[in-house]
C-alpha cells in the first residue's frame, strides 16, 4: 500500500487512526499491538509471504537482543560479543541473499568465465531499512543504551508502518519513550494540525512535483540507455529532472512519514533539512537522508576508527563508508561508483578544510559570493554523482556525462536561432546547432526544472515552515520564521486544505517511491 | 490556543472535501469515458455510425470507447471483423466481396485491444466468421508503452478470466470498483471532464462527402484521412518519413529488447481462441515506408527486433497453416514510396496489393499444439 494511493488515504489511515484512538481510551498496550498488526497488514498489502519473513527477522533480533541485554554480568563480554556478531551476521546474510546474491553471481560468473545461474529472488520491500533498524538495536543493546522487554512494543517500533518501508532509520531509544506516554494515547487537535499540513506538503512533493518532472528524466535516460548520445541540454534536462525528482520523491516520502507519524502523536527524526542548499559536500550528507548518515556514522565510521587515526586513516574510512553506503542502494556497479564518487568528494573537501585551517582561515566562515561558488560546485559534483547513480549502467552514465560536458554537441530548437538573430549567428560560429532535439521536443523542460532548483536553494523546507511547532525530532530552527511560518490560522486552514485536495486530485495510478527499490 | 487548532482542522477539512466534492461533481456529470453513464461524445458519434452514417470531425475521442459504443448499438453479426492498429485502417469493404463487413482497427493497438474489442462482440453475440489481425511489431514490446487499451479494461479482464484462463468471471474485482469511484476524484479526469463540457455543441457531423479538410469516419469503421494528409507528396511523405525515423525512440518501439515472451503467449492464446471459436483468422502484417523500414533494420538499429517479430509470425502462421498478407517489409509487400500516408500508414493503394487474389481460408488447419516458446525456449 502506497501513502499516495486513495485506498490509502481514504480507508486505511482513517480506521487505523480511529481504531487506535479508540483501543488506547482502555488499553495502550492493546492499542499498540492494534497498531503494529496494522502495520503488518500494510506491509502485507504488498506480499503477503513476505510476512513471514519479516516476523522470523523481527522474533530472531527480538530474542538475541533480550539475550544480549538481559546478562551483561552472567553472559560475560565474549558470549555477549559472540552473540552480537552471530545476529548482526544472520541479518547481513538474509539482506544479501536477497538483494545481492545475482550480483555476486554475476560478477563472480564474469570474473572467473565459470558458468553461473542467478537466483530467482524478488527484494522484499523495506529489507535495508528494517535490517539497518534493527542491527542499531541489537548494537544498542550490546552497548547498554537500549533494551525492550516487551514484544508487542518491538514488533511496534520495526514494523511502525510510517517507516516501515523507507525510512526514516529509527533508534529504538528515540521512539518508544514516546509509545510509553499516556499521552500517545489521547487524540490531539494540535498533532492532527500538524500531521496533516506536514503530510500535505510531502503529498504535494510527490504527486504534484516529483511525478511531474519523472517523464524527463525517464526519457533522457531510456534514449541513452537505447544508444542516443544525448546532447547538451538534453543531458541537463535529464540529469537536472533526476536530481529534483529524486529529493522530491524522497523527502516528500520522509515529510509523508513524519506527518503520519504525528497523527499518532509520536515525533519521527528529521531525514531532510534542505540538502540542495549545502555550501559543501560535508554539510550536504549532513542534510541528505540524515538518518541512513547517522546509521553509517555510528555504527560503521566510527567503529572503524572515524577520525581518531590521523588523516590518512579518517580518509580510508570515510570512502569505505561511502563504497558500502553506495553498495546498501542497490546490487549494481553504478551505485558502488557513486559511492565511491561521493567518498573521493568527501576526502577532496577535509583535506580542503585542513589546508585552509593549516593557512589560519576560518573555515566557518565565507563571503557571499564564496558560499554560491561553493554551492554552485557542490550542486554540480551531486548532480554528476545522480546521473551515475540514475543511469542503468556505467556506458550510459559516461555517455550522459558527456552530454553535459557538451562533448556530443549542442542542439537547441530549429526555431530559436531566428528568434535569437544575431546571437544565434553568433551561437552557430560557436558551434550551436539548431535543428530538433530529438528526445525532448524542446528545452522546454528546463523552464521547469530550473526554477525548481532555485526553489530549492532559495525557500525554506516543511521543518523550517513548521519550525515553531517542534515538526521532528533533534530540528532546532536557527530562527522562528515570523512571518511565513505555519500557525493554525484561517489562511493557513484554507491553503493545506486547499494543497491536500489538490495533491489527492493529482494520485494517477500507482507511482512507487523511488526509494522502494533500494 | 486550545480552541485554534480544533478551528484549523474544521476550515482545512471544509476546504478539502468542498473542492473534492466539486470535482467529483463536474467528473460525474460530464463523465467523459461514460463511467456513470452514458451521455457521452463517444456514444453520439457510435450511435451515427450504426446508423450507416459516416461521421467527419471528430476530434479528440477515445476510439476504444467508439467500439464500444458501437457494438452496444449493432444489430447483425458482420462475416468479417479487421482488428488492428491504425495501420489497419485501410483495410476497406471491397477486399472482400459479398461479405459483410467492419474494421475495428484503433490506433496504437495492443494485444490487449484485441482481446477486448473481441470480447464486446462475443458478449453481444456478435462474433465474426472471419477476422482480420493487423499485426504491429510493437505488440511484442514490453516497453511499447501504449496503454491506451486501459479504457476496455475490465473487457480485457473478463476476456482473460472468461476465455483464456478458463475461470468465468464477469464480476468487476475490488481493484476495478475503486479504480471507477477514483476517477471521480482524478485531476485528468476533470481536465477530460472540462474538454467534454466544452464540447457541448458536437463538433462532429454526419456526411455524404468522400473527402473533407477534416478526417471521416465511414460506417464501415475505416477512415478517410482530411485532404491535406490524403493529397501529400511522395516528397513530403519521404521528408516525414525521414523526420520519424530520426526520433528517439521510433513509435512504440523503444527499448524492444525482446519479443515478449508473455505477449508472445498472448497471441498464441488469442488466436487458439478464436479458431476453437470456430471462427477462421488470417494474419495482416502491415508494411512500412520503405525509408521508415530501411532506418528500421539497418545494421546498427536498435529496432531490428521488427525482422525478428516478423520471422516469429511466419514461423508461427506456418505451424497454425495460418494466412500471412503483408509483410512490415514493403518490398515484400510491393508498396513503394508513392503507397503511404506517412512513415508508417499504407495508402488503399498498398492495401489493395497486398491482398489481391484473397480469398476466405477454407484449409484444414492443423490443431495448435505447439508453440514458439515451447520450440524456442522462454527466455
Amino acid at each position: 500500500m502506497l501513502f499516495n494511493s486513495h485506498g490509502f488515504i481514504f480507508l486505511f489511515l482513517p480506521v487505523v487512526v480511529a481504531t487506535f484512538f479508540v483501543i488506547g481510551r482502555r488499553s495502550q498496550s492493546l492499542a499498540a499491538a492494534w497498531l503494529a498488526a496494522a502495520s503488518l497488514f500494510f506491509y502485507a498489502y504488498w506480499s503477503p509471504k513476505y510476512v513471514a519473513l519479516l516476523l522470523a527477522s523481527i522474533i530472531f533480533n527480538f530474542v538475541l537482543a533480550g539475550s544480549i541485554s538481559r546478562s551483561p554480568v552472567t553472559l560475560g563480554w565474549y558470549r555477549r560479543r559472540w552473540l552480537l556478531t552471530l545476529a548482526i551476521a544472520t541479518d547481513l546474510v538474509l539482506l544479501a541473499y536477497f538483494k545481492y546474491a545475482n550480483f555476486f553471481l554475476d560478477n563472480f560468473g564474469g570474473l572467473t568465465g565459470m558458468p553461473h545461474g542467478l537466483v530467482e529472488v524478488i527484494l522484499p520491500l523495506g529489507i535495508s531499512f528494517f535490517t539497518f533498524t534493527q542491527i542499531a538495536f541489537l548494537v544498542d543493546a550490546y552497548q547498554g543504551k537500549s533494551s525492550e522487554p516487551s514484544f508487542t512494543h518491538y514488533c511496534l517500533f520495526v514494523t511502525y508502518f510510517p517507516h516501515l518501508i523507507a525510512g526514516p532509520v529509527l533508534h529504538h531509544k528515540e521512539m518508544m519513550p514516546q509509545f510509553r506516554h499516556a499521552a500517545t494515547y489521547l487524540p490531539s487537535a494540535r498533532n492532527f494540525s500538524i500531521g496533516l499540513t506536514i503530510f500535505a506538503i510531502g503529498l504535494f512533493k510527490k504527486v504534484g512535483i516529483a511525478d511531474s518532472i519523472a517523464p524527463y528524466a525517464n526519457a533522457v535516460f531510456a534514449a541513452s540507455a537505447g544508444g542516443h548520445a544525448p546532447t547538451f541540454f538534453e543531458a541537463w534536462s535529464g540529469a537536472l529532472a533526476y536530481t529534483l525528482q529524486l529529493y522530491f520523491d524522497f523527502s516528500g516520502y520522509s515529510d509523508m512519514a513524519i506527518g503520519l507519524s504525528r497523527l499518532f502523536n509520536v515525533v519521527l527524526p528529521l531525514n531532510f533539512h534542505s540538502p540542495y542548499k549545502a555550501t559543501n559536500i560535508i554539510e550536504f550528507w549532513r542534510c541528505w537522508h540524515m538518518t541512513l548518515s547517522r546509521f553509517l556514522r555510528d555504527y560503521l565510521y566510527i567503529p572503524l576508527g572515524g577520525n581518531r587515526y590521523g588523516h590518512m586513516r579518517r580518509y580510508q574510512n570515510l570512502m569505505i563508508t561511502m563504497l558500502l553506503g553506495g553498495l546498501w542502494h542497490g546490487a549494481g556497479w553504478t551505485f558502488v561508483v557513486w559511492g565511491g564518487l561521493h567518498g573521493v568528494y568527501l576526502v577532496v573537501n577535509h583535506a580542503w578544510r585542513g589546508l585552509r585551517a593549516r593557512l589560519g582561515q576560518n573555515i566557518a566562515q565565507s563571503t557571499f559570493l564564496g558560499g554560491f561558488a561553493g554551492r554552485t560546485l557542490t550542486f554540480t559534483a551531486v548532480v554528476a554523482a545522480w546521473v551515475v547513480f540514475r543511469a542503468e549502467n556505467i556506458d550510459v552514465a559516461i555517455s550522459v556525462l558527456r552530454g553535459m560536458a557538451g562533448l556530443n554537441g549542442v542542439v537547441l530548437n530549429g526555431v530559436w536561432q531566428a528568434k535569437l538573430g544575431v546571437l544565434g549567428d553568433l551561437l552557430g560560429t560557436a558551434g550551436v546547432v539548431f535543428g530538433d532535439l530529438v528526445v525532448l521536443e524542446s528545452v522546454r523542460a528546463l523552464r521547469w526544472l530550473l526554477p525548481l532548483v532555485i526553489a530549492c536553494w532559495v525557500l525554506p523546507n516543511t521543518q523550517e515552515i513548521m519550525a515553531n511547532f517542534r515538526p521532528a525530532l533533534d530540528f532546532h530552527a536557527d530562527e522562528p520564521l515570523s512571518r511565513i511560518a505555519w500557525r493554525p490560522s484561517l489562511a493557513w486552514g484554507i491553503g493545506v486544505g486547499t494543497l491536500a485536495a489538490l495533491s489527492v486530485l493529482l494520485i494517477t495510478g500507482k507511482s512507487e517511491f523511488l526509494y522502494f527499490q533500494f | 490556543m486550545t480552541k485554534t487548532f480544533p478551528v484549523f482542522l474544521c476550515v482545512a477539512g471544509a476546504m478539502f472535501a468542498t473542492l473534492l466534492m466539486l470535482v467529483a461533481g463536474v467528473n460525474y456529470h460530464y463523465d467523459p469515458a461514460n463511467l456513470f453513464g452514458d451521455r457521452t461524445y463517444e456514444a453520439g458519434i457510435a450511435r451515427l455510425l450504426s446508423e450507416g452514417k459516416n461521421v467527419a470531425n471528430i476530434t479528440d475521442y477515445d476510439e476504444r470507447l467508439l467500439q464500444k459504443f458501437f457494438v452496444e448499438r449493432l444489430k447483425n453479426r458482420r462475416d468479417v471483423l479487421v482488428l488492428g492498429s491504425s495501420r489497419s485502417m485501410n483495410l476497406g469493404p471491397d477486399l472482400f466481396p459479398g461479405m459483410t463487413f467492419y474494421n475495428a482497427s484503433v490506433s496504437g493497438a495492443s494485444l490487449e485491444d484485441d482481446y477486448a474489442i473481441l470480447q464486446l462482440y462475443r458478449e453481444h453475440n456478435l462474433l465474426p466468421r472471419l477476422v482480420v489481425l493487423g499485426v504491429d511489431p510493437w505488440v511484442f514490446n514490453r516497453n511499447s508503452e501504449q496503454t491506451r487499451w486501459k479504457s476496455l479494461e475490465q473487457e480485457y479482464r473478463r476476456s482473460m478470466y472468461g476465455n483464456v484462463l478458463g475461470t468465468a468471471s464477469s464480476e468487476l474485482t475490488g481493484d476495478q470498483r475503486l479504480s471507477k469511484l477514483q476517477q471521480l476524484v482524478s485531476f485528468d479526469y476533470f481536465r477530460a471532464a472540462l474538454q467534454a463540457a466544452h464540447r457541448a455543441d458536437r463538433d462532429y457531423y454526419a456526411t455524404n462527402a468522400t473527402e473533407l479538410d477534416v478526417n471521416i469516419r465511414l460506417a464501415d469503421g475505416t477512415i478517410t484521412y482530411n485532404r491535406e494528409h490524403a493529397h501529400r507528396s511522395p516528397e513530403k511523405v519521404a521528408e516525414v518519413a525521414h523526420q520519424q525515423a530520426a526520433r528517439i525512440p521510433i513509435y512504440s518501439l523503444g527499448q524492444f529488447r525482446e519479443l515478449d515472451a508473455e505477449y508472445i503467449k498472448l497471441l498464441e492464446a488469442f488466436i487458439e481462441h478464436l479458431c476453437a471459436e470456430g471462427i477462421e483468422v488470417v494474419l495482416f502484417l502491415p508494411p512500412y515506408h520503405p525509408d521508415m523500414y530501411a532506418a528500421i533494420t539497418h545494421a546498427g538499429s536498435p529496432y531490428r527486433l521488427v525482422k525478428d517479430a516478423e520471422d516469429y509470425l511466419r514461423r508461427f502462421a506456418g505451424q497454425q497453416n495460418l494466412q500471412v498478407w503483408g509483410s512490415f517489409d514493403p518490398n515484400i509487400t510491393s508498396c513503394g514510396r508513392d503507397d503511404f500516408y506517412d512513415e508508417m500508414h499504407p495508402r488503399s493503394t498498398c492495401v489493395t496489393k497486398i491482398f489481391a487474389g484473397f480469398s476466405s481460408p477454407r484449409a484444414e488447419r492443423k490443431p495448435i499444439t505447439g508453440s514458439y516458446l515451447n520450440d524456442h525456449g522462454n527466455d
